[in-house]
């Protein structure tokens, strides 16, 4: 048996087993141990095995990971997330569509403290909510605002997604979190602009608030933004400058909102160790599936499947942006079936060579990627953020979540289309970097 | 059971030894930073950094199973009757617990063959490797042994859920 199609079973006993609900990281190593062992002997199976998980154990650039989690983590329990809203409604609220363009704003900020989507979902959605039908929002409307919100966690950064990325293809770390500004705010915009037009095209979905705020309302509002902007400066400034690289900017931004919870004197005892435990469990997780990808990214590395795959895609001859559009709905049609970490690690062994034959920069591409992960994040019928919202909002059904997520593909994939004709909307900041 | 409760003990102190490795990863990280600022570098700080990453890593794998929590696609399985999908979950945590203890095995190996022959130490540090690999495979021990333990609480929970079906028939 050749070693391609030694490859090729493994991917199916991979894809079976995920689908037996056998966790990712499982389903990657088994099929990974048999092919190496098969290809090889026993002696190249330990050593493989060993080798690659203690390499990327003892990997300072991987750390980076639960320090940025624990951050976001920690200034959840501050409650700056309501502040965040509070402020942005001041400034927002009489508008037409003023306090989903709130849920957004307060969105993107929130966003540049915390990596996860999830997370930033379910903060900022109970209070969203609550505010969006007390007015008389539509449930489809606030749900929708909420979910596309919570989506732009993984695109400012900082990101876990991004940085998963960045381990798997060896792009730095640094570089690729700050390609994600400047998409991540035209994204914020577009979001904002679409909850304009519903309200001009439908008002009755999102009722115009009578309530004034005054200059001086507003401009004291700001007030709690600042604790973001200072994180997001020292964090991301820091990287920026050349001050830090990510591990330390991670460990520097999970030490500053420990600082700032303390400050804000909502740091109990209780909240402090709930925290952690979060981090713990989520870099569990997120752990296991890294390093079980590593060693099934060997196995398809030696069975040489990803060159295989490459080679016959570009001998096909096909204009570069059918093959962009069709790796695009692999994405689309991988996040709608399956979690975004795992389709990202399971396919980048493949599209990674195809993208570098095409010419386009990873950097770049893993904004790509990480915008089709936000499209899946709030597409049927495994968007995650649309669960979390209605895990914290029970009064907001699943079906009507989707229908108000649906108008909010339009804009993640506009901007694709705009990163696909202006690469340097992404590069522009990692290219200044020092 | 007493296997169950010596699995959820482990389980529950690795849990507390990776959260306190995560803050002290923070710290050193920190420390780090704030020292070199100031022009006095700490030697070896990342190295630091990444051996409490190996522990949190290594002892997190386990607290994350202990709670169901690794990554899973039930798109197809959730809609299985719940006997079905429990006979499926059993069949994913004895794939988990062979493919965790081969590893550990592994390790178990390496970390031997260090502390004999070949004496691999960390670059600045000069921390012992053998001792890392030990954790390693304490770590996916420890991550198999939790697999065990959800295949003897699901057998628990199924004879749970059958004499309670018996008790309504009867009753």
């Amino acid at each position: 048996m050749s070693a391609e199609t030694v490859g090729f079973i493994a991917i199916v006993i991979m894809l079976v087993l995920m689908m037996l609900r056998i966790p990712i990281a499982i389903s990657m190593a088994v099929p990974a141990v048999i092919g190496i062992l098969f290809l090889g002997n026993e002696t190249v199976l330990f050593t493989a095995v060993e080798s690659i998980i203690f390499d990327h154990s003892f990997n300072y650039t991987l750390s980076t990971i639960p320090l940025f989690i624990l951050m976001g983590e920690m200034l959840s329990v501050t409650g700056i997330s309501s502040e965040l809203y509070a402020s942005f409604r001041t400034w927002f609220g009489r508008l037409k569509g003023g306090l989903g363009m709130a849920t957004i704003g307060a969105s993107t900020l929130f966003a540049a403290a915390s990596g996860s989507s999830l997370a930033n979902t379910g903060t900022i959605g109970v209070m969203a909510s609550k505010e969006m039908l007390r007015y008389g929002y539509s449930k489809s409307l606030t749900g929708g605002s909420i979910v596309a919100g919570g989506s732009l966690g993984i695109l400012i950064p900082p990101s876990t997604v991004l940085i998963i990325y960045g381990m798997l293809t060896e792009q730095s770390i640094g570089k690729l979190l700050l390609a994600g500004i400047i998409p991540g705010i035209m994204l914020a915009t577009c979001f904002i602009v679409t909850i304009y037009l519903i309200a001009v095209v439908k008002p009755e979905m999102a009722p115009t608030i009578e309530e004034k705020s005054t200059w001086k309302e507003r401009f004291i509002s700001l007030k709690s933004t600042i604790m973001v902007f200072i994180i997001f400066a020292i964090v991301i400034g820091g990287m920026f400058l050349g001050w830090f690289g990510p591990t330390e900017a991670a460990g520097i931004g999970a030490f500053s909102a420990i600082i700032i919870a303390m400050i804000k004197k909502k740091l109990t005892w209780t909240n402090f160790l709930e925290t952690v435990v979060r981090t713990t469990r989520t870099a569990g997780f997120i752990y296991a599936t890294v390093l079980c990808a590593f060693v099934f990214n060997y196995l398809l590395t030696i069975s040489k499947v990803p060159i295989l795959v490459s080679t016959t895609i570009t001998s096909w001859d096909i204009p570069h942006y059918l093959t962009f559009l069709f790796i695009v709905l692999l994405y689309l049609f991988l996040g709608a079936v399956m979690d975004s970490i795992a389709a990202i690690v399971i396919t980048i062994p493949f599209i990674m060579p195809i993208m570098l034959s095409m010419g386009h920069d990873l950097i770049w591409f893993g904004i790509i990627i990480v915008l089709l992960v936000e499209a899946a994040l709030i597409s049927p019928p495994y968007g995650m953020n649309i669960l979390i919202l209605n895990g914290v909002v029970p009064e907001l059904k699943i079906g009507t979540i989707y229908k108000g997520a649906l108008i909010f593909l339009l804009p993640i994939l506009f901007m694709i289309l705009v990163l696909y004709l202006f690469p340097n909307l992404a590069l522009f900041i990692p290219d200044k970097m020092f | 059971m007493i296997i169950t409760k010596v699995i959820d003990r482990s389980t529950s102190i690795i849990k507390w030894i990776s959260m306190i490795c995560l803050l002290f990863m923070v710290l050193a990280t920190f420390v780090g930073v704030v020292f070199r600022m100031f022009g006095v570098p700490i030697i070896g700080n990342d190295e630091i950094v990444a051996i409490f990453q190996v522990f949190l890593i290594m002892f997190s794998l386990a607290f994350a199973q202990s709670e169901d929590r690794h990554i899973t696609i039930g798109i197809i399985v959730d809609n299985f009757p719940t006997k079905v999908q429990v006979m499926i979950d059993r069949i994913g945590y004895t794939v988990t617990a062979l493919f965790c203890f081969l590893v550990a095995y592994i390790f178990f190996k390496a970390g031997y063959h260090n502390l004999t022959e070949f004496h691999e130490k960390t670059l600045l540090l000069e921390f012992p490797h053998y001792f890392l690999k030990f954790i390693t495979c304490l770590g996916f021990f420890l991550w198999g042994m939790e697999a065990v333990n959800r295949i003897i609480k699901s057998f628990l929970g199924l004879v749970k859920q059958v004499s309670q079906l018996e008790k309504e028939v009867s009753g």
